[in-house]
């Protein structure tokens, strides 16, 4: 309990400390002439916050842009690429070793068929009006849309499984957790806009969003556990038909299922955001103005069709933000792997090892790999910044 | 098909009201089936939190014999985990009652002091003019989305031995060794930092909302920048500081990573993530006091979730681009 008074007491002192100081600089300023108070004041306003960005977060920024260049494991050594070359050119990070067996998978293939699917399906109804339509294949038909949506997850998922390192491993991530979360939760806004009792349904499933991701790592452990000494096995495992499998290890007696290990672990991310993506869907759904779906049923379409070519084309571009929001989350994650496996068992993330290499005291790769997340989050970054900058101006 | 095959035994005009029924009620079954599958899904998401809190209700020896839902056949309930989870953790784990009053002591100022100093800058950033005004705002945008991962070895530099610049052969003292590392200032002074874009972002949306009227009545009235922020903007802000405020705190509240960079050295102010995946790690020993450690540690987030639900979502949307 002393740790907290002592604490409290320290930032009660500190907060007054900094606003009386805020506001005898404001109340000079006030006797200043018009010219200097509209010169001072802003930075008055602005100035702690920026003394806070800059300490926090720029310079920081640009010393590990600049540490990711140097020799020696505290960058004494002048300057050098040699961690990028090392790291890129590491199996470790990024393998193309099992390039071919991407084509061979049976992901990959049951995603050329649901590509076809797609595109015969699309075809037919071309000719029709409404929703997006790329190369004559109509988009707005819901066999060829949701082919052609689960066949890129597919292909992407094949890819990523096959290759192994951690950046592939990162970007496996991303598909699944911002494809899967973002489809899973645009399928729960529907069905939970046409419910009675709404709310509750919504707010059990939003829940996890909650807890941290730490504890949402101890609650599925619970759920993947094998029978051992002194635990029980979890659900899953009771429910699982074959031999038991530590499914966060990948481990079981008759041999692994690696890396599909790594996707036990996503599920729980997945449990997390879908919370989240639901949400803010269904408040987009809500959002579109209800004479359109009215006149296109006054024109003769059913329900299904003003949903596909009515309301998907009015959300998506708050699809696109919950997939872009997903996406930098999940380049970031590092509590889930560290708690359930702590980056063994070919579950290893870019993240983890940040942290492993910053424990070891090897900042300059610890800085190489932190640069590789943010280069790999930059793209987004623009995407997002071009969004806000046309809403400020607006 | 039953019905069908009835129907012509009772005569033609049978069929039709006979027709009927069958489908109205193959619509009546085919429109409850989305409702079926949306709580077949809320049954889902629950099962394994509900498992989890049944578990850490049971005595040591039912969690190794069964899992949570043996417990129709073998009802015993009991505190007991909770009790020594709080005060008697096996040796050289903290008392869960302490990491508690650790996250508390971190979350707090974590919470507090980004929004007093964002709340200033927002309404700078929305009512005042001043050079480099738009490119600011714009490279606050920026920093948002920038993961934390980018500050940690430069922090953790700072932390330990201050800031310094060599220029030409001279080296200046930029920031002194202040010997920050290892101490919860450490953590909610990184968090601060990590906390202010979002927070001057949602700030500055809600502060350059109000109405421009009430700023010029103001101004005729006499009042300067410094009153008006202080008698119209911050009362009026209350629900934007409330939703940013929630949205903050359970990010600091379930923070792991930044604390566990720069506090673990220290047992005895480490919070409850960090114990938490301490017991994980070390299981074996206490093994049966993790369902209760965990809940231990969501029970925080879990009470403010249900409570003030309301502001939680509006925090969490407005904020989920946070880096």
């Amino acid at each position: 309990m002393g740790a907290l008074v002592s604490t409290v007491v320290n930032v009660v002192i500190a907060l007054s400390v900094a606003g009386g100081l805020f506001v005898v600089l404001n109340l000079a300023t006030n006797r200043t002439s018009q010219r200097w108070d509209d010169r001072l004041r802003p930075w008055l306003f602005i100035g702690p916050a920026l003394v806070f960005l800059m300490i926090g977060l720029v310079v920081p920024a640009v010393r590990t842009v600049f540490l990711s260049f140097r020799g020696g494991d505290r960058g004494d050594d002048g300057f050098t690429a040699e961690h990028w070359t090392g790291l890129l050119g590491n199996d470790s990070v990024l393998s193309f070793d099992r390039a071919g067996d991407i084509l061979t998978s049976r992901l990959f293939l049951v995603g050329v068929a649901l590509v076809v699917v797609g595109i015969v399906a699309g075809r037919r109804t071309a000719g029709e009006g409404g929703g997006g339509r790329i190369r004559g294949i109509d988009l707005g038909n819901p066999v060829s849309g949701v082919a052609l949506s689960v066949a890129v997850l597919a292909v992407l998922m094949a890819v990523f499984s096959t290759l192994r390192g951690v950046i592939w491993n990162n970007l496996w991530w991303v598909v699944v957790v911002a494809g899967l979360g973002t489809g899973f939760g645009l399928a729960l806004a529907v069905l939970a806009d046409r419910s009675r009792r709404e709310t509750i349904a919504k707010t059990l499933i939003f829940m996890p969003m909650a807890i941290s991701l730490v504890g949402a790592a101890v609650i599925w452990q619970f759920v993947y556990d094998t029978r051992g000494a002194g635990q029980a096995e979890g659900l899953l495992n009771i429910i699982w038909p074959g031999d038991q499998i530590d499914f966060l290890r990948g481990t079981s007696s008759t041999g692994s299922i690696a890396p599909w290990n790594n996707f036990f672990i996503m599920v729980i991310m997945i449990w997390i955001q879908v919370g989240f993506a639901m949400v803010v869907i269904s408040a987009a759904i809500k959002g579109v103005p209800s004479e359109l779906g009215e006149a296109a049923r006054v024109d003769g379409a059913n329900e299904v069709q003003v949903f596909w070519r009515v309301t998907l084309p009015q959300i998506t571009s708050t699809i696109l933000v919950v997939v872009t929001t997903l996406t930098i989350t999940v380049l970031k994650v590092f509590d889930l792997v560290k708690a359930t496996t702590g980056g063994a068992a070919d579950t290893d993330v870019l993240a983890n090892r940040v942290y492993d290499t910053l424990q070891d005291g090897n900042f300059t790769t610890s800085s190489t790999y932190a640069v590789m997340i943010l280069v790999l989050v930059l793209p987004i970054m623009y995407l997002n910044v071009r969004r806000n900058r046309d809403e400020v101006r607006r | 098909m039953s019905t069908l095959d009835a129907a012509p035994a009772t005569g033609g005009a049978a069929i039709g009201s006979a027709m009927e029924p069958v489908g109205q009620r193959t619509h009546r079954v085919l429109a409850k089936v989305p409702t079926a599958v949306l709580w077949a899904i809320v049954v889902l998401w629950t099962i394994p939190s509900f498992g989890l809190l049944v578990t850490s209700l049971r005595p040591e020896a039912d969690q190794i014999s069964g899992g949570w839902w043996t417990i129709f056949s073998n009802p015993s309930l009991t505190l007991e985990n909770y009790d020594n989870a709080l005060f008697h953790p096996p040796g050289g784990t903290l008392p869960f009652i302490d990491a508690f009053v650790n996250s508390l002591a971190i979350a707090i100022p974590g919470t507090v002091i980004p929004i007093a100093i964002a709340c200033a800058a927002a309404y700078a950033f929305a009512w005042m003019d001043f050079r480099g005004r738009h490119w600011m705002f714009i490279g606050v945008l920026a920093m948002m989305a920038v993961p934390v991962q980018m500050s940690l070895v430069p922090l953790q530099q700072l932390y330990s031995g201050g800031a310094h610049l060599t220029v030409g052969g001279s080296t200046f003292i930029v920031l002194p060794d202040m010997d920050l590392s290892n101490k919860p200032i450490a953590v909610w002074l990184a968090h601060t930092a990590f906390g202010l874009p979002l927070a001057i972002y949602l700030l500055h949306n809600y502060i350059a909302g109000l109405p421009r009227d009430l700023f010029e009545a103001a101004r005729i009235d006499g009042a300067n920048h410094f009153g008006i922020f202080w008698r119209i903007v911050l009362p009026l802000a209350k629900p934007a500081i409330a939703a940013f405020a929630i949205f903050q705190f359970l990010w600091v509240w379930n923070d792991y990573l930044i604390s566990l960079i720069f506090l673990s050295q220290n047992r005895d102010a480490s919070p409850l993530t960090i114990q938490l995946v301490n017991l994980v790690t070390s299981r074996g020993q206490g093994t049966e006091l993790l369902p209760a450690a965990a809940f231990i540690s969501i029970v925080v987030p879990l009470v403010i979730f249900f409570s003030l639900q309301r502001y939680f979502v509006r925090g969490l949307l407005a904020g989920s681009v946070k880096g």
